[in-house]
């Protein structure tokens, strides 16, 4: 991607359409793995994630001509693919109708019989815990724990302070630890 | 504070606050069916290239060159045409097709039904609680009523069985009220060989007994 350049030119070369093209296909080859296993590690499931990059990446091309350039064309991306998934969750929880904690749970349990998963029993009760967090909560732990994303960064993706994500993956991180060390 | 002092700083306390976790190797556990993203890459690809592409001409809305000229000579010329050509147009033109002489059939169809529909007599409409049958129910009620406060209060009379009661209730001195009931004795008897009492009374007498006219048992008996 054009990561050089800032994001005044990029900007300007999105008004080209042809240009346009351009930056969206270079978007889709360097970011489609990061916000594929971001939303994975949210959702688990690999259709959902499939069926969560596609609607990203179409919200993706139709707003590039509204990008700014306010944000990194990246963390815009990211924002993107960070509210599409908590809306994901969201109505998936609305539609089972069950409590918030048993769709948790299911999230969990689900990679118990997942082919597309090939951790150890470690990392399978890790990924439990994670799946019981809140989702904003696992969202910033993932980007945190996995990614190391900078705060700054993680702020302008979910809209957020820095310091109440700082509080968020402490809070997280504590949740984590007392689960696998409990089972 | 730099970045790297955060970062620092926060695996520090990682390590302290949650061991477990620290000591977890940061490894990808997902796995992505063969050639995922290449297939995805290529599909992208195809899509900005095409149905994308569509999406964004749509807005600008072209249309071809004249169209608006030749539109308004072919829609006098549609409207100047017999309603049959309109129809036989509008058939030809559409994608789904029905049976011949479909829509012929359908009015005759509707015609009948609609004609058969209005020979039917009307059915009078009643209504399911009617001021008649309302004032039918509260007579009934009021009826049934009486009926059991009439019953209620005869049982009432009927449990007046001590002696006392039945003295206030009598005009009868109490030695009579204790000869009439020491004849129950009698009755009993009388009862138990009845036809041989019966023999013995006159027609008259029986019809007195059967009426239960006490003041004349008590006259023609006691007197």
């Amino acid at each position: 991607m054009n990561s050089s350049l800032p994001e005044s030119a990029i900007v300007k070369q999105l008004q080209d359409p042809e240009e346009r093209k351009r930056i969206f296909e270079q978007l889709v080859n360097n970011q489609q793995q990061p916000v594929y296993y971001f939303v994975r590690k949210m959702v688990l499931d690999h259709e959902d994630t499939h069926d969560i990059c596609q609607e990203v990446f179409i919200k993706v091309w139709k707003g590039l001509n509204s990008f700014r350039g306010e944000s990194k064309l990246s963390t815009w991306l990211f924002r993107i693919a960070h509210n599409e998934t908590i809306t994901f969750i969201n109505k998936k929880k609305r539609l089972a109708g069950v409590p918030l904690e048993l769709v948790e749970h299911e999230l969990g349990t689900a990679l118990q019989s997942d082919e597309l998963f090939t951790g150890d029993e470690i990392q399978k009760r890790l990924q439990v815990a994670i799946a019981t967090l809140p989702t904003k909560q696992k969202a910033v732990f993932l980007m945190r724990y996995y990614d190391e994303t900078p705060y700054e960064e993680m702020a302008e993706i979910t809209g957020t302070s820095v310091g109440a994500l700082k509080a968020s993956y402490h809070h997280a991180v504590k949740k984590v630890e007392n689960i696998l060390t409990q089972g | 504070m730099s970045t790297n002092q955060t970062y620092k700083q926060e695996k520090e306390q990682l390590q302290k606050e949650a061991p477990t976790l620290f000591a977890l190797p940061r490894m990808s556990v997902f796995v992505v069916p063969e050639m995922y993203f290449d297939l995805l890459r290529e599909e992208w690809a195809l899509r900005s290239a095409s149905t994308l592409d569509k999406s964004e001409s749509t807005s600008s809305f072209q249309i071809p060159e004249g169209y608006f000229e030749s539109a308004r000579a072919d829609l006098i010329q549609r409207i100047s045409d017999t309603p049959e050509n309109i129809s036989i147009e509008t058939k030809n033109d559409s994608a789904l097709k029905t049976p011949e002489g479909y829509f012929g059939q359908l009015s005759e169809d509707i015609f009948a039904q609609t004609s058969r529909a209005s020979e039917l007599k009307e059915v009078p409409v009643r209504k399911l609680y009617s001021t008649k049958r309302f004032y039918w129910l509260a007579a009934s009620a009021a009826v049934l009523i009486l009926a059991v406060t009439t019953f209620l209060a005869q049982s009432a009379e009927d449990e007046c069985i001590t002696f006392a009661c039945l003295l206030e209730n009598t005009e009868l001195t109490e030695k009579e009220l204790i000869d009439i009931y020491s004849e129950d004795s009698f009755e009993s008897e009388w009862t138990y060989d009845g036809m041989t009492e019966i023999d013995i009374l006159t027609e008259d007498e029986v019809h007195h007994y059967l009426e239960d006219d006490l003041d004349w048992v008590i006259e023609n008996e006691y007197n």
